[in-house]
């Protein structure tokens, strides 16, 4: 029987040319596999980055104004936390590929560590973007706007800290998404940033600087909402290598894979922080 | 000598259905990522001091991101020691990417603001929008 099948060219599977990849390519399939979920990503973010490139080409003046309220210093050091949990990793699979089961959890453990970190900024960022008021207000036949962040709220209104100015009765055209903490500063001409108490009756319009308050935040949170949501997922993974590793498994190829991952989260990364927050 | 190709010929094959130890490669992670660091504060330190051009300062950052990012690839992701396999993989997004951004140039040479008040892709839209509502009979 079996001569029968060697005559017609089977051959055993374990002697078999691999399929995929063509004889002698060592490559193993879940490398090939993660690296085409990673160009499905590449493609998935250049979608996003040239929505980015048409959005700020079409409003660069609403782009260059609201970028500059965007907190540098906690973005910059966000990045380098992500860089150095990119070092980690790669610490971890050296450890894992020479079997070395402490290293490798301390290095994960350091490497989801860094990513917790990275999230608590991120979401430190966002809670400051979200209680951020642009008010516009009628008091006593003036009209006011206010701009700064939400300190106290009661029942019939809420505190803010940050500026106000009278609105200029010039009749140009006002947009409260296209209004920022400094337009509202310069409208100010120079009064100082003080605590504000806003009554509900007097409120016309109020909106806070999330996704909706323009096209660069949409940006912005569109983008670094997904970036987020792909170290949430290499949270989940590396925690589960952890998983492994404490219960006595090094699992090499594994965490390879989810290295490589692990590096493109942070590669994304490398290309928003100067996007989004330097230019 | 033989180099690192003759001796792995010679070696008998893995069967398959086991995981194959991956080779070790001697990178030093610690001087990439101190490299990572130093152009990570390049990067700050170029936005802060701005050049009178926009485009220079947007080149500039995405020049240094492309540095940082090749460094990444190359050596946290090894790239550097991979087949021909990985780097087809890798290469044909990467031509994507540059066919979208020139495919978008059209839209930024027609986005000045002071003389086209819509980017051309939304004036696209829009009259795209009309055509349909009036044959809709919207």
């Amino acid at each position: 029987m079996s001569e029968t099948i060697l005559e017609h060219g089977y051959v055993p599977e374990e002697h078999a040319p691999d399929p995929v990849m063509g004889h002698g390519d060592p490559t193993p399939p879940g490398k090939v596999a993660i690296w085409l979920f990673l160009a499905s990503e590449v493609m998935f973010f250049i979608g996003l980055l040239a929505t980015y490139i048409i959005f700020r080409s079409g409003s660069p003046k609403i782009f260059a104004e609201h970028a500059q309220a965007l907190n540098k210093t906690l973005a910059g050091i966000n990045t380098l936390v992500l860089i150095f949990s990119s070092l980690t990793m790669a610490l971890a699979v050296d450890a894992a590929q020479k079997g070395l089961r402490g290293r490798l959890i301390a290095c994960l453990s350091l490497t989801i560590l860094c990513a917790c970190g990275f999230m608590g900024i991120k979401f430190a960022e966002y809670k400051n973007k979200l209680t951020h008021h642009t008010v516009v207000t009628h008091e006593s036949g003036k009209i006011f706007v206010y701009d700064g962040h939400l300190i106290d709220r009661a029942a019939d209104g809420f505190k803010v800290e940050g500026f106000r100015a009278e609105m200029p009765n010039d009749g140009g055209p006002f947009d409260i998404h296209w209004m920022s903490a400094k337009g509202v500063e310069e409208l100010a001409k120079g009064a100082a940033e003080k605590e504000w108490e806003i009554k509900n009756a007097t409120i016309s319009q109020d909106i806070t600087y999330g996704p909706w308050k323009n096209v660069f935040y949409a940006c912005y949170f569109t983008t670094t909402g997904v970036h987020g949501l792909h170290v949430l997922g290499g949270i989940i993974a590396l925690s589960m290598l952890l998983a492994h590793a404490l219960r006595g498994k090094v699992l090499a190829p594994h965490t390879e894979y989810i290295g490589l991952y692990w590096h493109f989260v942070d590669l994304v990364w490398i290309f928003l922080f100067p996007l989004l927050y330097l230019i | 000598m033989t180099t690192e190709a003759q001796t792995r010929m010679h070696e008998p094959e893995e069967p398959h259905g086991t995981t194959v130890p991956a080779p070790h490669h001697h990178v030093n992670y610690y001087f990439i990522f101190f490299s990572l660091v130093i152009l990570t504060i390049a990067t700050v330190l170029v936005a802060y001091h701005r050049f009178e051009n926009e485009v220079a300062n947007l080149l500039l950052a995405l020049l240094i991101a492309s540095i940082k990012a090749t460094l990444v690839a190359m050596f946290f992701m090894h790239l550097k020691f991979e087949g021909k396999l990985i780097y087809v993989i890798f290469i044909i997004p990467l031509v994507l990417c540059v066919l979208m951004i020139v495919a978008l140039i059209p839209d930024l040479i027609f986005s000045n603001p002071d003389t086209h008040p819509h980017s051309s892709s939304l004036h696209l839209f829009n009259s795209l929008s009309h055509i349909i509502r009036g044959a809709v009979g919207d």
